[in-house]
């Protein structure tokens, strides 16, 4: 708890001394408990000033605080479970060539004790036929090393990410606006967990061994998202998104979000209410027991609940509301949110389900 | 021949659409008809999902890697 405290306050900290500019500091704190004996903490804080006309500038730094005992925990290499934080840091800068246009660049290292990652992330975009068009284009590339906590990191294995997304808004009257994007992404490396160990029966012998969990180095991942957005009144406000997915693994998923605002005094005060709905299938390499002919051991194995077939539900409220000016800091914003997740797992046997309540706090201040 | 008329179709709809002046875009500029103030809260969420599970993509979110489990 002290930490979100000395987050929040440095972020507001900053904000009020910084040269006098368009600028905006947030924080967030989320705490996600599950019954499977996991629980986050994760705090975040984001800063944002123009400098000059055309250029913006911002960092954010977020931590998870993670305490877990869960079925892969506890079955894996840590019987009483372990606690452990990962950092992750985001510094970008924005430029506005021309009205209309946006240029965006962004460095995202991140690192925990088992895991370091370097991502750089360009994008631009664009708005076109009166602003009723924006098209964005963006770019992501990822250098990660992913090990065992302990180990001694050269001895850890690469992963490079490299991903593509395009994306195009449409505003189609005074009230509705809709969007559409595509996003590829390209994994080559190491992407099983150091940790987890696959039980592999030989039944013509009457023998189980374990090995070392494998998947194949590379994965292609696709994902296509439509999404519409509409004032349904003056102070009722309701969105959608669709998205689909499909994988060289054999994993496809179907999303699909929805949302419902009502604003009291123009945005002085937002009630929302959102739900959530996921449904993926298995990797094709994907067992719930492996069995083999003695001395067979398949190439790829897994015991990854995330890539078993699984399906969820995720609904939550939230109320966001301003606190009016305070000091130096220009307007003030408040927002609490409360969500409840509900996953199924299909074909994986240690673990039936799992279900979270998410806690939320944020609090912003913006300064024209 | 169909998919030229599908195409057609597409633009004519848009082009259907009402036509929308600078001062009508009023409501388009309503916090709740924007995601640009909820940063904080859609990273935090796609994290949270992301970390559960295994699909990823076309959310508008740009994250570093992870290790979640």
């Amino acid at each position: 708890m002290r930490l979100q405290v000395v987050i929040a306050l440095a972020g507001v900290s900053a904000l009020a001394t910084s040269a006098a500019a368009d600028r905006r500091a947030a924080s967030w704190v989320s705490v996600y408990a599950d019954d499977d004996g996991l629980t986050v903490v994760s705090p975040q804080l984001a800063v944002r000033a123009d400098v000059g006309d055309e250029v913006e500038v911002d960092v954010g730094y977020d931590v998870d605080v993670i305490s877990a005992a869960s079925v892969d925990v506890v079955s894996a290499a840590s019987p009483r479970g372990y606690e452990e934080e990962r950092h992750g840091l985001a510094v970008g800068a924005l430029w506005r060539p021309r009205p209309g246009e946006v240029l965006q660049l962004r460095y995202m290292p991140s690192w925990e004790p088992d895991y370091r990652s370097h991502g750089v992330a360009v994008g631009a975009s664009r708005e076109w036929i009166d602003r009723r068009l924006t098209t964005s284009l963006d770019a992501t590339v990822a250098f990660d090393r992913v090990g065992r906590s302990g180990d001694d990191p050269e001895r850890w294995r690469d992963l490079r990410t490299v991903a593509g997304r395009a994306s195009a808004g449409w505003v189609f009257d005074r009230r509705t606006v809709g969007q559409v994007a595509y996003e590829l992404q390209w994994l080559d490396g190491f992407q099983a967990s150091p940790y987890r160990f696959v039980s592999i029966a030989w039944p013509d012998a009457g023998d189980v061994v374990s090995v070392p969990e494998a998947v194949p180095d590379v994965r292609a991942r696709h994902a296509v998202a439509v999404g519409v957005r509409r004032a349904l009144t003056r102070q009722w406000f309701a969105s959608g998104t669709y998205r689909a997915y499909a994988d060289s693994w054999s994993v496809a998923s179907h999303t699909g979000d929805v949302e419902v605002q009502r604003a009291f005094r123009g945005d002085w005060l937002v009630v929302g209410a959102s739900a959530r709905a996921y449904w993926q299938s298995a990797a094709d390499f994907h067992r719930d027991a492996y069995t083999a002919a003695t001395g067979i051991v398949p190439a790829y194995r897994v015991v990854d609940k995330m890539l078993a077939p699984s399906r969820s539900v995720l609904v939550g409220a939230r109320v966001d509301g301003r606190l009016g000016h305070v000091a130096r800091l220009g307007s003030v914003r408040l927002t609490g949110k409360l969500e409840l997740y509900d996953q199924r797992f299909d074909e994986f046997s240690r673990l039936a389900g799992r279900r979270a309540i998410i806690g939320s706090v944020g609090l912003a201040a913006e300064y024209p | 021949m169909r998919r030229i008329v599908a195409a057609l179709a597409v633009c004519a709809s848009f082009a259907a659409c009402s036509e929308v002046k600078p001062w009508q875009r009023e409501t388009l500029s309503h916090r709740c008809m924007t995601e640009e103030r909820r940063a904080e809260e859609a990273r935090a969420r796609q994290h949270m999902l992301g970390a559960r599970e295994t699909t990823a993509g076309a959310t508008g979110q740009t994250g570093g890697g992870c290790g979640c489990k």
